[in-house]
């Protein structure tokens, strides 16, 4: 157990031992773990939005200018109740100003509209549709709807699941390719790197040979390295991409996306770092062979 | 201890050993002798199998060295040391941290390799140098460190190229009286010398000679030195 943790911190003194080819390893290894992070992040996400709206449907109902807001108030109460109805959310003339305003960002100011706003009072309904005849069901949702009083307009619009299916479709199948293509670069970086420590070190590990040292003891520590960098690069590739997603975690948590960015579970943290760990251990390994 | 059967060397077209057959017995102690160039590095290498056999059979301390796979070549080192002639010994290490680096890799405790080290460093008169780099010693020094790095782990068979080549006459007589005191414990050694002095001193021990990568039995002084 001895010789094992000797020649794990031996594994480790190496590397440090040329600390600018290991900060520049680290920062390539770092870059393509990033890279790959933010590939699995978005796959995540999307995945994410697909999954909460697949089978979902919102409706836009609009009602007209010249409605009461007191008496429509009394119509939105009720809605909540309505049969496959999961989520109800309202706007007044001036909240619907505010919101609009608040997706403009800083580029346009309606602040001049407050207390006289154009756009008429809103309710968005998000429906889980039924499992059959939903495209009947869509309909008749639509007519019950327009039914309600001073109610102008009611639109809905699916196209947006499809869309999204179809991105994850897309990156599912260049989940592989892409993936495939980062951990080959991490593998040559990692596998340059152990080479380079190889030549710089031929006279020592040629004397460890003279003296004895079995394969096993000349390897182990090179293995070590390859892991060390793999582990570590891919652990700061995770911090940030955790920094950056705190950062943008609400950037699109605006109408009409209603998206927040969420991180991907630890399981995934770990997966990542495990294959890096790993990927930086057979190319250790190829390295060595070579 | 070895018995090598018609071995031939060869590198770039150019035949180093021809056709050798040599055997010898545990204990015993032999001079290897002949001009610079007669093959005597490339015999020692092949011993320490840091050369292939290429022809012939050879086996060394118990290990047929014609079937044993690299992977297990650590085992063969483990039982026979060398001292090379350009020490090989690693500048940026101190004395000691050299000499105990063959115990490290088997694996022995610490106190041990201790107590060892600091004893093999007093014969050959360097505990006073334990803790200086390498680098900063003479090459008489350094042939010493080698010698001790050999020594250190009591191999069965002990390989020595040229182990006085550095040193001055008074060192070099009292390397001898360190390998002599080696071999009455039961170490098999093979010394490549040109140091005719060093031969009349040991006028029991066998000579082999090398000439052309032809090799002699003259059990006495070598002809052509």
């Amino acid at each position: 157990m001895g010789v094992f943790f000797h020649l794990f911190f031996q594994g480790i003194r190496d590397l440090l031992r040329a600390p600018w080819s290991l900060c520049m390893t680290l920062a390539a290894i770092t870059l393509v773990s990033f890279l790959g992070g933010a590939f699995m992040l978005l796959m995540h996400n999307i995945t994410l939005q697909v999954e909460s709206r697949q089978g979902n449907i919102e409706f836009q109902v609009f009602w007209s200018h010249t409605a009461n807001p007191e008496d429509v108030a009394k119509d939105w109460t009720g809605l909540a109740s309505w049969e496959h109805v999961r989520n109800v959310r309202t706007f007044t003339a001036d909240q619907a100003l505010q919101v609009l305003g608040e997706s403009f960002q800083s580029t346009m100011d309606l602040e001049h509209l407050k207390g006289r706003s154009p756009l008429p009072l809103t309710a968005l309904l998000e429906c889980q549709m039924p499992r059959e005849d939903q495209k009947k069901w869509a309909s008749s949702m639509v007519k019950r709807l327009k039914a309600l009083p001073q109610v102008e307009r009611v639109s809905f619009n699916p196209l947006h699941i499809d869309l999204l299916s179809s991105w994850v479709g897309m990156t599912r199948m260049l989940f592989w390719p892409v993936v495939g293509f980062l951990l080959t670069v991490v593998a040559l970086v990692v596998g340059n790197t152990i080479k380079q420590a190889l030549l710089m070190r031929q006279d020592e590990l040629e004397i460890l040979r003279f003296v004895g040292a079995s394969r096993a003891y000349i390897q182990f520590p090179l293995f070590v390295g390859g892991a060390f960098q793999g582990l570590v690069g891919s652990a700061i590739a995770l911090l940030a991409l955790k920094l950056g997603q705190d950062h943008l975690e609400h950037v699109f948590n605006v109408p009409p996306l209603w998206i927040t960015i969420s991180f991907f579970p630890s399981s995934y943290a770990l997966a990542m770092l495990g294959v890096l760990t790993l990927t930086g251990v057979l190319s250790s390994m190829v390295a060595l062979r070579n | 201890m070895i018995s090598i059967s018609r071995m031939s060397y060869s590198f770039n077209n150019h035949l180093a050993l021809k056709d050798i057959s040599f055997s010898m017995r545990q204990g015993e102690f032999v001079f290897l002798c002949g001009p610079s160039g007669a093959g005597k590095t490339t015999f020692m290498r092949i011993l320490h199998g840091a050369l292939p056999v290429q022809r012939g059979k050879v086996d060394v301390a118990g290990y047929d060295l014609n079937t044993l796979p690299e992977r297990k070549k650590h085992l063969l080192r483990r039982d026979v040391s060398v001292v090379f002639q350009d020490f090989k010994i690693l500048p940026r290490l101190s004395v000691f941290a050299n000499v105990e680096l063959p115990l490290k890799v088997r694996g022995v405790p610490r106190h041990i390799i201790t107590k060892r080290v600091r004893a093999v460093l007093r014969s050959l008169h360097l505990d006073k140098k334990s803790f200086t780099l390498c680098e900063e010693l003479s090459g008489g020094e350094q042939q010493r460190v080698a010698v001790a790095r050999a020594i250190v782990v009591k191999p069965k068979l002990l390989l020595a190229d040229e182990p006085t080549g550095n040193l001055d006459r008074d060192l070099s007589l009292r390397m001898m009286d360190i390998f002599q005191q080696f071999h009455k414990f039961g170490t098999s050694i093979i010394i490549a010398t040109h140091n005719q002095e060093i031969l009349d001193r040991m006028p029991d021990a066998r000579i082999v000679c090398l000439a052309e990568g032809v090799m002699q039995d003259v059990r006495g002084t070598c002809q052509g030195l």
